[in-house]
């Protein structure tokens, strides 16, 4: 069985998010079960950080992990992107 | 504690020993209390947010004194993404609460404390600064709210605080003490008053030599010994005492306003902010001023919940699909934004002062508020327009539950087949509350007065245009030349 991925999950602020963030963030875990699991992206053992902003403005705070690997979610279609990727296994 | 949740924000106030009175007697439990309780849990709402992943980036940030993760409220902007982020909040807060959250006008205080003290020891060699940052640093570690509270029962408005028959009409020092002031006076309309563990006292207008007595800033424990709230009244108050729920129309939050009475109460010296420099309180008014005009960011979030039930009611009705009906949903939302974008726009284009508080664009502040005075009644009148007369004459609760009559309600206001009445009851009921109800007080009348009436924005606008520049380039572009 291959090994749980870790990664560093971080929200915008959602003052006017164009999406539902959590939801999707919830449809995301469900998508990719048992492939992935989200922690605190400022934990080490996250070795890349999704970003979910609510629209492209995308302002969420990242200097405390700029040093990784970020993919930014701004979108439904965003997340469906990136959930075909992961399972193609592109990361 | 650097960052309370809400239970222990709600613990924190039992510890408090308030003097509260309302309906002429005295409130012995403020925090249970059923009509201001919605007002707690919206400012609980303000702790409670910021350990969600997702608002924490909008209600947190990191101290500038100490390095450690604060709550947004208790902090100093140290650049102008700080102020947009405290514009974000506001609307965020709006929108999850549908009601004022109070917390802002302690932020807003102490932060044009943050850059007026620092002047006032430029000009004097006063240590106002040093002390007001110690201040501040408690208020971080212990994630308290503050009443920001500026505005004076003023007397007869044609006369200057020293020529008011009675001088406690403006907040003023009746004696001096080596360890500290005496202070006698009122502040009015204190949004959060009774939710507050600090009170935070700034003259309310700009000053005279003559008038120095009353040039004084401070902060006191809200339950300093000598200090008396009187809660204000609200329209629809006393339903939060009735049986049902549904006629409250906001189900959770509210917000409230009191009279705050200092009857000789004593400051310590480590807690006062101003003392006599009436040169500087006009600063103080115009700064303090500058930053809650931004803060009105938060009417917008309340538009979107009045907006978000406009549609449903829309819907609920029928009339949904009417071309005018959706037109006059774009026109509120267009209006909406148009607030939002005077608070972002003040914010982004804000500067740092010489004490390395960043300000926002002032003149940009007060074009954003003078907005906000217009705009949330137009959006009202839409969504009063869109929900229909049965806003105003809609049954009680009590009578839908009538085995005798509740029929007769559930038959006649149903209106989509498919929407139970009860729920077009609720979504009328808080159309009703923000619109001309409890939460009305903060989404009407405090959009109108909260900050500054009006013409206070109108006086900042004219002084702050270029208005030479303007004139300038016309009579190029016209080809008059400059002599004439
Ligand atoms: C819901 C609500 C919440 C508030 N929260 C706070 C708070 O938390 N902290 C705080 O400090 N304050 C608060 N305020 C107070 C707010 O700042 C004042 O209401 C505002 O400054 C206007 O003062 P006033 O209510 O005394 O009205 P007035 O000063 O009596 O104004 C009424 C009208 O008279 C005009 N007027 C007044 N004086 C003059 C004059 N000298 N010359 C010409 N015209 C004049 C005004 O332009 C206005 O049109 C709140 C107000 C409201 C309504
Ligand atoms: S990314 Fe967009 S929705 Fe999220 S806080 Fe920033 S501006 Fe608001």
């Amino acid at each position: 069985m291959s090994k749980v991925l870790r990664i560093g999950l971080k929200y915008c602020g959602g003052c006017s998010p164009c999406y539902d963030r959590v939801g999707t963030v919830n449809r995301i875990k469900e998508e990719l079960g048992g492939m992935i699991e989200f922690v605190s992206p400022e934990r080490e053992e996250a070795k890349s950080v999704l970003v979910i902003s609510g629209c492209k403005t995308a302002c969420a705070d990242i200097s405390l992990f700029s040093d990784r690997p970020i993919r930014f979610i701004s979108s439904e279609d965003d997340a469906s992107v990136w959930i075909e990727e992961m399972k193609r296994g592109k990361q | 504690m650097p960052m309370m949740n809400a239970k222990q924000y709600e613990e924190s106030l039992r510890r408090l020993n308030l003097k509260v009175y309302m309906f002429g007697k005295r409130v012995d439990n403020v925090v249970d209390d059923p009509i201001i309780r919605p007002s707690m849990n919206a400012v609980a709402a303000t702790y409670e947010f910021a350990h969600y992943p997702e608002y924490e980036d909008l209600m947190t940030t990191t101290s500038h004194i100490t390095g450690k993760k604060i709550n947004r409220f208790t902090s100093i902007h140290q650049s102008t993404e700080d102020l947009v982020k405290k514009s974000k909040m506001g609307r965020l807060l709006g929108s999850l609460t549908g009601c004022c959250f109070q917390r802002c006008v302690g932020m807003d205080a102490m932060n044009a404390l943050s850059m007026t003290t620092y002047d006032i020891d430029q000009k004097y060699g006063t240590e106002y600064n040093k002390r007001f940052l110690k201040y501040l640093e408690y208020v971080q570690e212990n994630d308290l709210t503050c009443d920001g509270a500026m505005t004076d029962p003023k007397g007869d408005r044609s006369k200057a605080p020293h020529q008011q028959d009675d001088l406690d009409m403006f907040m003023h020092i009746v004696e001096e003490r080596p360890d500290g002031i005496v202070v006698a006076g009122a502040k009015c309309h204190q949004t959060g008053a009774v939710n507050s563990h600090e009170i935070i006292l700034m003259p309310t207008i700009s000053m005279r030599e003559e008038d120095k007595d009353f040039a004084v800033s401070f902060a006191l424990p809200s339950d300093a010994e000598g200090i008396t709230y009187i809660m204000g009244r609200q329209s629809c108050d006393t339903r939060k005492l009735e049986k049902g729920m549904i006629d409250r129309g906001n189900q959770i939050y509210g917000g409230h306003e009191a009279l705050v009475v200092f009857d000789n109460v004593f400051v310590p010296w480590d807690r006062v902010f101003m003392c006599r420099e009436w040169d500087f309180a006009g600063q103080l008014v115009e700064q303090f001023a500058s930053y809650h005009r931004q803060s009105y960011a938060c009417k917008a979030g309340v538009g979107d919940v009045l907006i978000g039930a406009t549609q449903i009611i829309a819907e609920y009705n029928g009339a949904n699909k009417a071309s005018h009906v959706k037109d006059k949903i774009i026109e509120m939302n267009h209006l909406n934004e148009t607030l939002f974008c005077g608070s972002i726009a003040c914010a982004s284009q804000g500067h740092k002062e010489p004490s390395g508080t960043y300000l926002v664009n002032t003149l940009l502040a007060n074009v954003c508020k003078q907005n906000v005075t217009r705009f949330p009644y137009e959006i009202a009148r839409l969504a009063q327009d869109i929900a229909g007369g049965l806003l105003v004459t809609l049954p009680s609760e009590e009578d839908f539950r009538s085995p005798q009559v509740g029929k007769w309600i559930e038959k006649y206001y149903r209106a989509n087949a498919d929407v139970p009445t009860e729920n077009r009851m609720r979504i009328l009921r808080l159309i009703e509350n923000i619109t001309m109800g409890s939460a009305a007080v903060g989404y009407l009348t405090e959009s109108m007065h909260g900050a500054g009436s009006p013409q206070a924005q109108r006086i900042m606008i004219a002084r702050q245009v270029n208005m030479k520049a303007k004139m300038k380039v016309a009579r190029k572009l016209s080809g008059i030349p400059e002599d004439e």
